[in-house]
């Protein structure tokens, strides 16, 4: 049935219709408000209410009723069932010690005054309906909103009745009592499932308790309407009882809640609606259901206003139930606590100013709280004055500055697009409007990082004072600090995270206008961002330097690769070239030569070796076979220079340089260090100093103008080491690498890979006009 | 190829010759050819350092000759070993291009002689004779390069007075050292002028003894102070 939609409607729809039925009856009868007892077949005022028409006729406490409506007041069946005297049209009643009776008219007084004192309960109760309601209607699926609107629409209808059992329209009276002690009923389930389940055993027991007594004040109830009993009182006090029962309960099940650890949402919401019931219910307890319950009488106390406060609690059930976010209860609860207290010291200040002026002759508990009432009411009006004022104004853009958190939001934004550290502080600094901001991150990993903007940017002196106390004040918590005037920063924000511990410090604000503590909360929001975005912003500097590296590494290992290939080709290429040039060589030379000579041969042959001319013939041959000799000695040479092998780098070298002064327009000196004639070292490493000599004198020769080459050959220790230098034009070094590989010191690539497979270097350095030094260093041990 | 120790012993008086060369055919002929002459006797052929040591021990030869390069070892390192294991063998080292520093090395390992492996037959029995007599035998080196020290930061150009220089060249040499001083290589020289490479590269060498130069440049610059 509660899961059904159409019975909350049709509850809301009773509601409505009862609530306007009874608020209208009320208007149309009036208010007597005396309650009487019987004393020895005697009727007396116990309770004259001061709004009632009763008291505005004269009658006071302790008056005798004699007659009511001319009837024996015994008779008449409101006040034999509940002790009131309501309905009535005219009373008579004496004055004790007085034996003239007086007679009291009742009309009814429909006016502004009426409307006005009868409104705000039946306000109250469409108030516990509609947020019921609309709690219900936001979220239907809850099994603790379908509880609320139940409990709400008992509460409601509850303080409807109230009214109108206080005028004694028909079945009001029992309607408010049946409500009244069905709704603890109601508050205490809605609070064992709500903000946490807690089916334990006093919730059980409670929950039987109220039970129990519901049924027993609902017979009770029935009996004394039908006449059987006179308990009226009784009644009242035992459904009160109840109701203390169901709220003490809640208020211990709430208590549970708000012990729950920090990061529930739960203990949150528990604060909340323990302020609210603690408002709510507070002062009707203390000032209604006690006094009531054992017999002590508050006079002339204005029980409206006093329930007034109960609205405070559908109010907060309703806020969080409906929003995910709440406000922090702490914050709420001192702010609260601040202006109560506020109130209690002005509203005594106020009374003694007032009994001074004399406006006020004497000071009673009553005018305290009238004072202290209309206090808390001023309060809480110039409060919502205040904000309403403020939201208009920012609205309107009449606020010429920005707000203060409105900034702070801003900025938050903001930061994630900044990349800059500095500019990030800057911004910061800049926004708040503070004269500088200092930063410290400390990290085992990456050291020490110090950041500062504005007045510490370049005062060491205050850098180092901040600085000590970071040191001093570590925190893991995030929480702001106003540090002591004397401190270069206002604000100190310690923090801790990955390893890293940081502290922020923010100096004071250009207009001198000091943070508040408020404000610190933003504050410390914003710091935590700010420290955030540093420390990523630092290990993204990191990252960045390394991938930087891995990029210039493998950009190099690209091109060396990509350099090897072409070796490679271009030695493919020489290598057929070289083959092609050897092979004419052989054809142009030695064979020509072999062919003629084996001509002569035959010619001798032929001829015998009588013929007139054959000592000329065989001088011939001998030329030609020198001839072949010297081609074959010239191409092997080339190949490979067999003084080489036979004897060693020194004399093929030095073979090597007259051959080449003998032939080529150059000069070369050579000069020998730490090395003799006779030295040998492994093939490999003679060939490839040989060739690099070879190589470097004849590239010198072909492309550098100087007429001179200097040769050094140094042995020191393990280590040889060849120069070949000249006095030329020299070339761009830049340019060198490519032409290692396609240009025309393509040899000195080949030559430079195979230095450096053998352990050794090559080193070229040349300039326009300085000419050219190849160093080779080749390890030759 | 070993000859029988009873020839040996026959032939008292006789100096016996081990050729030692890895190129069978050359080694062949030069037996051939030492066979002519009855004061030599050739007592066998090594074709590489091993047997060449081998041999030294059942041979028993005077004298030997020792190419330069075998397989299995270099000749000049082969020297020492010879000497250590039999230090009264007499060693003519037979070098296949008269290139400088041969002699050098040979003087300078201690070997007897040295030859040209294209040297006449004449020249070689000669040469054993002198060894096996005890004195020592260097090939002249037909050697286009002078056998001294160059001082590159001490040249004097030109070498020789201008009048004397003048008169040194015949005219085919002229003609040489005109174009020596165009700059053309031998090669080009020799295509121009209808002559060998070799000859080219003699007559060159000679243009450079008649100057008393080391260094073609050299010659060319003394040219240009005739020319001047």
């Amino acid at each position: 049935m509660f899961n059904n939609r159409n019975t909350y409607y049709l509850a809301s729809i009773i509601f409505i219709v009862l609530g306007l039925i009874y608020f209208a009856a009320c208007l149309q009868h009036p208010y007597i408000g005396l309650d009487l007892e019987k004393n020895d077949d005697q009727w007396f005022v116990m309770v004259s209410d001061p709004h009632g028409e009763g008291y505005r006729s004269g009658i006071e406490v302790g008056d005798q009723i004699l007659k009511i409506n001319g009837e024996d007041p015994g008779n008449y069946n409101v006040v034999r069932k509940w002790g009131q005297l309501e309905g009535a049209s005219t009373i008579e009643f004496c004055r004790p010690g007085e034996s003239i009776g007086q007679k009291a008219t009742i009309q009814n007084h429909l006016n502004f005054l009426t409307l006005l004192s009868e409104t705000p309960l039946v306000i109250l109760g469409f108030f516990f309906w509609y947020f019921g309601y609309i709690t219900w209607f936001k979220r239907p699926f809850l099994e603790q909103t379908r509880t609320l609107f139940w409990m709400n629409w008992l509460f409601g209808l509850a303080t409807i009745f109230s009214r109108s059992s206080a005028r004694w329209l028909p079945l009001a009276k029992e309607l408010e009592l049946t409500f009244f002690s069905l709704a603890p009923v109601f508050l205490i389930v809605f609070f064992s499932i709500f903000p946490v389940k807690n089916q334990n055993r006093i919730n059980g027991f409670g929950r039987k308790i109220t039970i129990v007594l519901f049924i027993v004040i609902l017979i009770l109830t029935a009996l004394n309407s039908l006449g059987f009993v006179q308990l009226a009182i009784t009644i009242k006090k035992l459904a009160l009882c109840n109701m203390l029962i169901g709220i003490l309960i809640s208020v211990w099940n709430l208590s549970l809640a708000i012990r729950l650890p920090k990061d529930r949402p739960e203990k949150n919401e528990a604060g909340i609606i323990l302020l609210g019931m603690v408002i709510g219910f507070l002062p009707s307890v203390l000032f209604v259901a006690i006094p009531t319950i054992f017999n002590f009488q508050l006079q002339y106390f204005y029980t409206q206003i006093i329930f007034m406060f109960v609205a405070t609690v559908p109010l907060s059930l309703y806020y969080i139930i409906v929003n995910k976010y709440l406000h922090d209860s702490r914050r709420l609860c001192e702010t609260i606590i601040t202006y109560f207290f506020a109130g209690i010291i002005f509203s005594f200040v106020l009374l003694y100013v007032l009994y001074l002026t004399k406006i006020v002759n004497t000071i009673t508990t009553e005018i305290y709280f009238t004072s202290f009432f209309f206090t808390m009411l001023f309060i809480v009006c110039f409060h919502l004055i205040r904000i309403a004022i403020s939201k208009i104004w920012r609205k309107y853009g009449l606020l010429q500055k920005q707000h203060f958190k409105h900034r702070i939001v801003e900025l938050n934004d903001n930061l994630t697009f900044l990349f800059a550290e500095d500019r990030i502080l800057e911004e910061t600094v800049q926004k708040l409007g503070i004269d500088g901001a200092f930063i410290i991150v400390e990290n085992a990993q990456t050291g020490c990082l110090k950041k500062a903007v504005g007045r510490f940017e370049k005062n060491c002196k205050e850098q180092g004072q901040l600085e000590e106390y970071f040191h001093k004040n570590q925190s893991i918590a995030l929480e702001a600090k106003i540090l002591p005037d004397h401190f270069p920063a206002e604000i100190y924000v310690p923090f801790t995270s990955h390893n890293s511990s940081c502290g922020i410090f923010f100096g004071h604000r250009y207009s001198r206008v000091k943070f508040e503590q408020g404000e610190l909360y933003f504050v410390t929001l914003l710091a935590g961002q700010l420290a955030y975005q540093l420390l990523t912003m630092q290990i993204m500097e990191e990252l960045t330097k390394e991938i930087d590296f891995l990029n210039r590494n493998s950009w190099n290992w690209q091109s060396r690769n990509l350099g090897l290939q072409e070796i490679t080709y271009a030695m493919f290429r020489k290598l057929e070239q070289e083959r092609k040039q050897l092979a004419g060589e052989i054809s142009d030379g030695p064979l020509q030569v072999s062919l003629d000579l084996n001509r002569w041969l035959k010619y001798l042959e032929k001829e015998g070796l009588s013929g007139s001319n054959t000592l000329q013939v065989v001088s011939q041959m001998r030329e030609l076979t020198e001839d072949l000799k010297y081609e074959l000695s010239m191409i092997l040479n080339e190949l490979r220079p067999p003084i080489l092998d036979d004897l060693g780098l020194i004399p093929a070298v030095e073979l090597l340089c007259k051959e080449i002064m003998f032939k080529e327009l150059t000069f070369i000196s050579l000069e020998k260090k730490g090395i003799s004639r006779d030295q040998r070292f492994k093939e490999e490493v003679e060939l490839t100093a040989y060739r690099f000599l070879q190589k470097g004198i004849m590239n010198s020769i072909k492309y550098s103008s100087s007429k001179k080459q200097r040769i050094q050959i140094e042995l020191s220790g393990v280590r040889l080491e060849l120069t070949v230098s000249d006095s030329g034009g020299g070339f761009d070094a830049e340019q060198l690498e490519n032409w290692l590989i396609t240009g025309v010191h393509f040899g000195l690539g080949i030559l430079k890979e195979h230095i450096e497979r053998l352990g050794g270097e090559l080193l070229i350095s040349s300039g326009i006009q300085q000419g050219t030094t190849l160093k080779a260093t080749l390890p030759v041990n | 190829m070993t000859l029988s120790p009873e020839e040996s012993i026959n032939k008292q008086g006789q100096v016996k010759v081990l050729v030692a060369d890895g190129h069978w055919l050359f080694a062949k002929n030069t037996v051939t050819l030492l066979s002519s002459d009855p004061r030599i006797v050739s007592v066998g052929i090594a074709k590489n350092g091993r047997e060449c040591l081998d041999m030294i021990h059942q041979s028993r030869p005077d004298v030997i000759l020792l190419d330069i390069r075998f397989p299995d070892i270099n000749g000049i390192k082969l020297i020492d070993q010879i000497k250590i294991a039999r230090p009264e063998i007499k060693i003519i080292m037979m070098a296949e291009l008269d290139q400088d520093g041969y002699v050098a090395a040979s003087v300078k390992k201690a070997a007897e002689g040295l030859l040209y492996k294209d040297c006449s037959i004449r020249e070689m029995i000669q040469a054993i004779l002198k060894v096996a007599e005890g004195s020592n035998y260097y090939s002249p080196s037909s050697s286009i390069f002078p056998n001294m020290k160059i001082d590159f930061d001490d040249l004097h150009i030109p070498a020789k007075p201008v009048e004397i220089l003048k008169k040194i060249l015949n005219p085919e040499e002229k003609e040489i050292m005109g174009l020596l001083i165009k700059g053309l290589q031998n090669k080009e020289i020799a295509s121009a002028l209808g002559l060998s490479v070799r000859t080219v590269n003699e007559k060159v060498n000679i243009i450079l003894l008649k100057f008393g130069v080391n260094t073609r440049l050299e010659a060319v610059l003394s040219w240009a102070h005739i020319k001047d």
